[in-house]
């Protein structure tokens, strides 16, 4: 792996190791960090710089990795591991799992990456401060169902920006973000989607609503 | 029949489930949940106890609410008009979006704090002038955007809400919670490296693919002026609230708990006759891309009215 530099991340017991080791560097600073990417995000809905934003990545390869799926097929053992003598009908299906754990794996993706800025780990909120909620949220769908998405959002005037990558995928990953100018030049959408790079997904789309 | 004598709209919509949505859960689960999120274990208990009235009502493990539907479409609706108003560069244009020095979130109230007050009051009237909301000249006072958009809509303290959603028939019976098992990531990850035991965390949600009928009924909107300035309240409501269903159909707004994480994704359609309905109350074509298109020009006319420069003085 590496969870540094531009290289994909291709081994999560990797990124989870090196996540562990900066934890402690980094617990200290916790509260600091939570503050600041608070302060941008209310200091962005104060002055108006903030937008609704739909980061859509083809998943099929994603999905289908070895790394992705052991994750997968690890959370659904230790989930079956537990349970004591009670149904537990539907909702194991893989694609829920992945949206499920997304979150969690990018939030170790940008605490191991000694490139990036830790901080923005709290872009996708944190139970430390009430009601600071995550500003991006995960969906995996199908292409009708992107579709669908896509055409709600143009109906209500956002602009569809296709990417040069057009890849078909029989899966997208659906990233709804709560946009915000975080004050460096940068937007949390291009922060989320560096980071989502990084995991192998690649953007066929981006749909904006707003300045 | 004048708009001011309107009979109430009953409109009624389709609410599928796009993914599981937890919408409640017994006290043991909620603290454990808690806890698990990072609440200290002093402080679940009190956020438990604090709910435990709301939570003991719930039947089969589960509890949803038609006003958590209402709460849902205001948030989306304050989103949608602060939005559009910047884009058309007038500024903010919903209460709770407006920066008002630092006095935190305020709210529409009726009547407003008008008087030359001292503290709170005296801060939300300053902001409210400075964002031109409201003109103060000698003994005139013009509410330019006041009550807001969503607030004129979804109600305020003072005001009455236009709006009002309950569940259709056969609620109960169409929607059945299931139950299933989670792992966080971390936790998933240090099983591996600890080789202890973890206690996968026990959700009750409604099942994907269930459907629920939401009935929302359009009442009480007043003569055409405290409301809304452009048009008619009804037809005001009607394009907020379908705009509203529109980013709701996006995806930025789920219903329940870990939104973030998939769930309580939600496509909201409308019945036949209901789609017709909000095309009369709104003078569009009676279809669903011209409804958009109306709704988007009355909200649009109704911030121009409100915060465009013609408004000002």
């Amino acid at each position: 792996m590496s969870s540094q530099g531009s290289s994909t991340i291709t081994d999560y017991k990797e990124l989870f190791k090196e996540a562990q080791s900066r934890l402690r560097e980094l617990s200290r600073r916790r509260v600091e960090g939570i503050n600041t990417v608070r302060e941008a995000v209310s200091s962005s809905a104060r002055s108006g710089s903030w937008r609704l934003t739909i980061l859509v990545y083809a998943a099929d390869d994603f999905i289908t990795a070895k790394h992705t799926r052991d994750l997968v097929n690890n959370a659904c053992r230790l989930a079956a591991h537990g349970r004591q003598q009670r149904s537990s009908p539907g909702s194991e299906e893989p694609d829920a799992w992945v949206a499920w754990l997304m979150k969690g794996v990018l939030r170790y993706v940008f605490i191991a990456d000694k490139a990036g800025d830790p901080r923005w780990r709290y872009l996708l909120g944190s139970s430390r401060k009430p009601a600071f909620a995550s500003r991006a949220s995960f969906q995996v769908a199908t292409q009708d169902e992107v579709e669908r998405v896509v055409e709600a959002m143009k109906a209500l005037g956002a602009e569809d920006q296709a990417l040069e990558q057009q890849a078909k995928s029989g899966k997208y990953l659906l990233v709804n973000v709560v946009d915000c100018d975080l004050g460096d030049g940068r937007w949390a959408s291009d922060v989320l989607d560096e980071a989502l790079q990084k995991l192998g997904l690649m953007p066929v789309r981006r749909v904006v609503l707003g300045r | 029949m004048s708009a001011w004598r309107m009979q109430p709209v009953n409109l009624e919509f389709q609410v599928l489930l796009k993914s599981p949505a937890v919408t409640g859960e017994d006290p043991d689960s909620s603290r454990e949940l808690l806890t698990i999120l990072g609440f200290r274990e002093e402080d679940a208990r009190k956020s438990v106890a604090q709910h435990y009235g709301l939570l003991s009502v719930q039947e089969a493990g589960f509890l949803v609410r038609a006003s958590s539907f209402k709460g849902l479409l205001r948030v989306a609706s304050e989103y949608l008009v602060e939005l559009k108003s910047l884009k058309l560069g007038l500024g903010h244009a919903v209460c709770s979006f407006l920066d008002a020095g630092g006095i935190g979130m305020p709210k529409c109230v009726l009547p407003p704090p008008l008087g030359e007050g001292a503290g709170e009051a005296r801060g939300f009237l300053e902001a409210l002038k400075g964002a031109r909301w409201v003109v103060i000249g000698g003994d005139r006072v013009e509410f330019n955007n006041y009550p807001c958009i969503p607030c004129s809509v979804f109600g305020a303290t003072g005001l009455k809400s236009m709006v009002t959603v309950s569940f259709g028939r056969g609620f109960v019976s169409k929607v059945k919670p299931s139950s299933f098992y989670r792992l966080f990531f971390n936790e998933v990850m240090r099983e591996e490296s600890r080789g202890g035991n973890v206690r996968p965390l026990l959700i009750h949600a409604l099942e994907t693919g269930r459907e629920i009928t939401l009935n929302v009924t359009l009442a009480g909107g007043g003569p055409q002026g405290l409301r809304s300035k452009s048009c008619p309240p009804y037809t005001l409501a009607a394009a907020v609230l379908w705009l509203a269903v529109q980013l709701v159909n996006a995806g930025f707004f789920r219903l329940g708990r870990f939104k973030s994480r998939g769930l309580g994704v939600l496509q909201i359609t409308p019945k036949e006759d209901t789609l017709s309905k909000l095309a009369r109350l709104l003078g569009a074509e009676n279809n669903s891309a011209g409804v958009t298109a109306r709704a988007n020009e009355v909200l649009e006319s109704e911030l121009r009215a409100r915060l465009g420069a013609g408004s000002r003085q």
